[in-house]
């Protein structure tokens, strides 16, 4: 049997002979007589109860289903399961031709318990459709359900697993989660925004280790109390003030200096101080 | 015929009106008064203004202070740096943060106000001002001390730094949440003493705690974040939590309205971007 089954569901194992076209009996040339029978068997001749039967539609138009079961009074005899199910809703044209299929316990004529074999009979009246046939043929025994997939708690939790006996002396949800909701929105407003210039500052804190020890660099508000020099940092661009200084740099954005010479040769001094 | 004196009685009204409506299109022409009133209405659109009456005020009265004084720089209106700030100020607190294009219009006019040359001054707004104009927004919405420092030590600028525009908005922008976040926190913490006036510890603690929670989920993709915050702040999970520290407190104490405010304010400076 190709495909697979879905998660947590194993198809019962069987064998299907390939789809037989009916012939009429000494008929010498191999008509197409747009019928044809899949058989399917047990292995070892065991009887099985089928609850769901899933199967890839090949240009098949109507499908009749017999089961044979092994009825405790005496021999086995075939039952309809399905009497002409229409797959196709146009034998001639397309649409349906190519689909899944899932035949249900409960859309069945009789019952589907101990099942040795089943058989499919498969219509295609039009000639337009020379081939056909069923695919991808799984049958499935009951209480196999697919198992709840991985929802994460707080979204399976949707009706919450208990409610607080008495809401005394708690203040008004309602209006408690009103405002915390908005406070939620506000953060969550700031949060997603940030400056996208940047001021480009380049704190150059120069290392003094334990072992000089001395003064920190205090630079202008005194937010440095220990100093760390990673000439990395200084690398390239930008020349630097020296440590003892504490240095900061000055750097102007490019928009505000097109302007009187006096603007420039004041950012000049700044930069190059 | 009914048509002709139909016509006919059209005409003379206005003849005898025209002449009247003539001298008063006339007079509006030559008083400019369309152009300037559609100015006015104009920029009451892009400013969009919580109160247009005062804004309109404002609007005409600079009007005739720079026709009138044209020839004095009594643009020294616009030459001291207080003047500009205060200047800015009344721009930026125009419309609501949420109105986001009159907002960002009038953050645009507040930004060119402020960095306005004089004669012996650099064009641009500088660290200085820029962080002035921050104290000062904050101090106008009656934030808390402490809350409007730590947001500035975040968002402000050296004294010697120039602000690029980007920047100059995020900060404000920022300002004006962290106001209506106070506000915000305010209101609940009266929801949450119930009219007693102080609240309970442990009440509020779950409901800084659920908040916190709901803020802290990040790095999941962006609906699924909104779905589980909405999840955890329904009403039905926040009175669950509640509930659940009433009974599991031991002591009862209060929680005051400024340590309330702290802690809520903390939790919205953590998610501001310092500028860098």
């Amino acid at each position: 049997m190709s495909g697979a089954p879905g998660p947590g569901r194993a198809p019962l194992p069987c064998t299907a002979r390939p789809a037989a076209p009916l012939q009429l009996p000494g008929g010498a040339e191999a008509a197409r007589p747009g019928v044809a029978v899949i058989d399917v068997r047990f292995p070892r001749g065991s009887a099985a109860d089928v609850h769901e039967i899933v199967f890839k539609n090949f240009y098949t138009a109507f499908l009749s289903v017999r089961a044979q079961r092994a009825g405790p009074p005496g021999p086995r005899k075939w039952v309809t399961c399905l009497r002409d199910l229409r797959l196709m809703p146009c034998p001639h044209t397309e649409p349906g031709a190519q689909d899944y299929f899932s035949l249900r316990r409960s859309q069945m004529l009789c019952d589907m318990e101990q099942v040795t074999a089943l058989r499919f009979i498969l219509r295609q009246p039009s000639p337009a459709w020379l081939h056909f046939g069923i695919e991808e043929l799984q049958l499935f025994p009951p209480g196999s359900k697919t198992p709840p997939q991985d929802v994460p708690s707080w979204l399976s939790q949707l009706s919450p697993p208990e409610q607080p006996p008495s809401l005394h002396g708690l203040p008004d949800p309602e209006k408690v989660a009103a405002e915390v909701q908005q406070m939620w929105a506000l953060t969550e407003v700031v949060r997603a925004r940030q400056a996208a210039a940047r001021i480009g500052r380049f704190d150059v804190s120069a290392a003094l280790t334990r072992s000089t020890g001395g003064p920190g660099g205090d630079g202008g508000d005194g937010t440095h109390t220990h100093v760390r020099w990673d000439p990395r940092s200084a690398a390239g661009t930008q020349r630097c003030r020296a440590p003892s200084a504490g240095g900061r740099l000055l750097r102007r954005q490019p928009a505000v200096l097109q302007l009187s010479p006096a603007g420039c040769s004041r950012s000049r001094r700044g930069c190059c101080n | 015929m009914a048509t002709y004196e139909k016509r006919r009685a059209a005409v003379t009204p206005t003849a005898a009106a025209g002449s009247g409506l003539g001298d008063e299109a006339e007079f509006l022409l030559q008083a400019d008064v369309t152009a300037m009133v559609r100015e006015a209405l104009l920029k009451v659109l892009e400013a969009r203004p919580e109160e247009p009456v005062s804004f309109l005020a404002d609007y005409f009265e600079r009007l005739v202070l720079s026709s009138s004084g044209a020839a004095g720089e009594a643009a020294a209106e616009l030459s001291g740096p207080m003047q500009r700030l205060s200047r800015a100020l009344w721009y930026v607190r125009l419309a609501h943060h949420s109105h986001r294009t009159a907002f960002n219009n009038n953050i645009s006019t507040a930004y060119e106000v402020l960095g306005a040359g004089g004669r012996r001054r650099r064009l641009g707004v500088d660290g200085r001002l820029y962080s002035e104009l921050l104290r000062r927004i904050c101090q106008h919405g009656d934030a808390p001390q402490e809350v409007a420092a730590e947001l500035l030590r975040r968002v402000q600028c050296r004294d010697h730094e120039a602000v690029p525009f980007d920047v100059f908005r995020y900060g404000v922008l920022t300002c004006f949440v962290l106001l209506e976040f106070v506000t915000k926190a305010r209101m609940l913490y009266d929801v949450l003493d119930s009219g007693a006036g102080v609240a309970d510890k442990s009440v509020c603690q779950a409901v800084l705690c659920t908040l916190e929670e709901a803020l802290g989920a990040s790095g999941l993709s962006v609906p699924v974040r909104y779905l589980e915050a909405g999840s955890r702040l329904g009403p039905d999970c926040l009175a669950l939590a509640m509930d659940r520290a009433l009974q599991e407190r031991k002591l009862s104490t209060t929680m005051s309205r400024e340590e309330f405010l702290k802690k809520a304010t903390a939790l919205f400076v953590a998610k501001v971007k310092p500028v860098e």
